[in-house]
C-alpha cells in the first residue's frame, strides 16, 4: 500500500482510548488527511460492551468508517473481547487484515486457559469467522524481532515521503510453544498471547501494549521502549505482572503521552506505578472509573498533528481524567 | 564537477560531505553535472518543512474542553 496525498503536512493521527467503568478496553486508531478529513488508515484493537453500549462502534459510525483496514484482537480475555464479533461482522470485509495472537483461533486444541465468560465469547468469534469466511493472520515474533504488517511510504505531490510501519512485537511463538509442548506446565495464560503493536509514522512511534506481562516484556524489541509519543501502559498499569516495562521505558525526548485503562476488581491501575509513569511522561491520562454522572465509560481522544503544528490535543469524554 | 552544485537533502545544521553513490548518480548525475564517486556537499534545504518529515519535533500539548 502506497498512499498518495497532495501534501503530507496534512496528515494527522486520531487515537480514541475507550475504557469502561470497571473493566473493558478498546482502542481506535485513525490516520487522516486534514484537507478533506479522509481516513487513510483505520485500525481497531480489542472491544468491549457495557449496558448495551459498544463505544467503539459509536466512534466508527461517527467517523464514517464502513470497513476497517486492521482489526486486532490482542488476546482472548473477556475485558478485551466482548462484542468484537459485531465489529468483525459489521466493520470488516475481505480486504481487512484481521490479526489474532499466535496459536489461537478459538479451537479446543489451543490449550488456552479460558473461563466460562471467555469461552462464550471465543465461541461467538469462531462462529463469526465461520459465517463470514474472513481470513485472519496470527501475530508472532522471535525474541527482539517483529512481524511486519505494514512498511510503506506516504508520498505527496511536493515530493515528500513519510514512512509508515505497523509491527507486531509480540507474542513470542517460542514461549507459547513451550506451553504447548508442556515444558512450562499447564494451559497457556491468556496474557502470554498479548499482541504488542508498534506503529511508526515518520519518526513518531506509537506503542500499544495490550496486557503484555513481564515474561514477554523482557523479550520485546528495544524500539518499544524508546521515546514513544503515545503509550498505552501495559495491563492496566499492574505493578505485579507488568512492572518491567516501566524500568525499560526511555523518554529522554520528553515527548511521551501515556494512558491507562482500569480493572477495578484487580485494583488497577496501581497508583504507585502510575505515579512513576507520570515522571516519565509529559502527561498521563486514565479512562477513569464510574463517577456521579453514571457515565458508562471514559474516552481519551488524542489528536496528533505531527507535521504541521507539531501539536497533541487531548479531549476527555465521560469519566476519563488527567492524572498529571 | 562544477563548484555551484548544491544538493538539498540534509537536515539543518548538518552539512556532511558525501560520496555520490551509483544510485544517486543515476538520479542526479545528468541534471547536476556530477560524476559517480564525486564528493559533494549536502546542504540543508531552504524549506525547513521537509525537516519535519525526517526528524521528531517536541510536541506541544493542548487540552480541548
Amino acid at each position: 500500500m502506497t498512499l498518495h496525498l497532495p501534501d503530507c503536512h496534512n496528515i494527522y493521527v486520531k487515537i480514541f482510548v475507550v475504557g469502561y467503568s470497571t473493566q473493558g478496553e478498546s482502542i481506535v486508531v485513525l490516520l487522516l488527511d486534514s484537507s478533506d478529513n479522509k481516513v487513510l488508515l483505520s485500525m481497531v484493537i480489542d472491544s468491549f460492551k457495557s449496558d448495551g453500549h459498544n463505544k467503539t462502534i459509536n466512534i466508527l459510525q461517527s467517523c464514517g468508517i464502513k470497513s476497517l483496514d486492521y482489526l486486532v484482537w490482542s488476546h482472548p480475555d473477556y475485558d478485551h473481547s466482548l462484542d468484537i464479533y459485531s465489529i468483525i461482522r459489521d466493520y470488516c470485509d475481505g480486504a481487512s487484515t484481521i490479526i489474532l495472537p499466535y496459536g489461537f483461533d478459538g479451537k479446543d486444541y489451543n490449550n488456552v486457559k479460558l473461563n466460562k465468560d471467555d469461552k462464550a465469547i471465543v465461541e461467538e468469534i469462531r462462529k463469526t469467522f465461520e459465517s463470514t469466511q474472513f481470513g485472519y493472520s496470527t501475530a508472532s515474533a522471535e525474541p527482539m524481532q517483529y512481524k511486519p504488517y505494514l512498511q510503506e511510504y506516504i508520498i505527496d505531490d511536493l515530493g515528500s515521503e513519510v514512512p509508515i510501519e505497523l509491527l507486531a512485537l509480540s507474542p513470542f511463538d517460542k514461549l507459547i510453544n513451550q506451553y504447548i509442548a508442556g515444558n512450562v506446565g499447564g494451559n497457556i495464560p491468556k496474557n502470554s498471547l498479548s499482541i504488542v503493536l508498534y506503529l511508526k509514522i515518520g519518526e513518531y512511534p506509537f506503542v500499544f501494549t495490550s496486557d503484555v506481562e513481564d515474561e514477554s516484556i523482557e523479550f520485546l524489541r528495544m524500539c518499544c521502549f524508546l521515546n514513544p509519543v503515545f503509550l498505552k501502559i501495559p495491563h492496566h498499569t499492574s505493578n505485579v505482572s507488568s512492572s518491567l516495562f516501566y524500568g525499560k521505558l526511555v523518554t529522554s525526548e520528553q515527548n511521551t503521552f501515556s494512558c491507562t485503562t482500569v480493572k477495578t476488581a484487580s485494583g488497577l491501575p496501581d497508583e504507585e506505578l502510575l505515579e512513576k509513569y507520570c515522571k516519565k511522561s509529559v502527561h498521563v491520562h486514565s479512562t477513569g472509573i464510574m463517577n456521579d454522572e453514571k457515565d458508562v465509560c471514559g474516552i481519551i481522544e488524542y489528536t496528533y498533528d505531527l507535521f504541521d503544528k507539531g501539536e497533541v490535543t487531548v479531549k476527555l469524554h465521560g469519566h476519563a481524567q488527567k492524572i498529571n | 564537477m562544477s563548484d555551484d552544485i548544491q544538493i538539498y537533502l540534509g537536515i539543518e545544521d548538518e552539512i556532511p560531505i558525501i560520496e555520490v553513490s551509483e544510485d544517486e548518480f543515476s538520479i542526479l548525475g545528468e541534471d547536476c553535472n556530477i560524476d559517480f564517486n564525486d564528493r559533494v556537499e549536502v546542504k540543508p534545504t531552504q524549506d525547513s518543512s521537509i525537516d519535519k518529515f525526517k526528524s521528531k519535533l517536541k510536541l506541544i500539548y493542548r487540552e480541548e474542553q
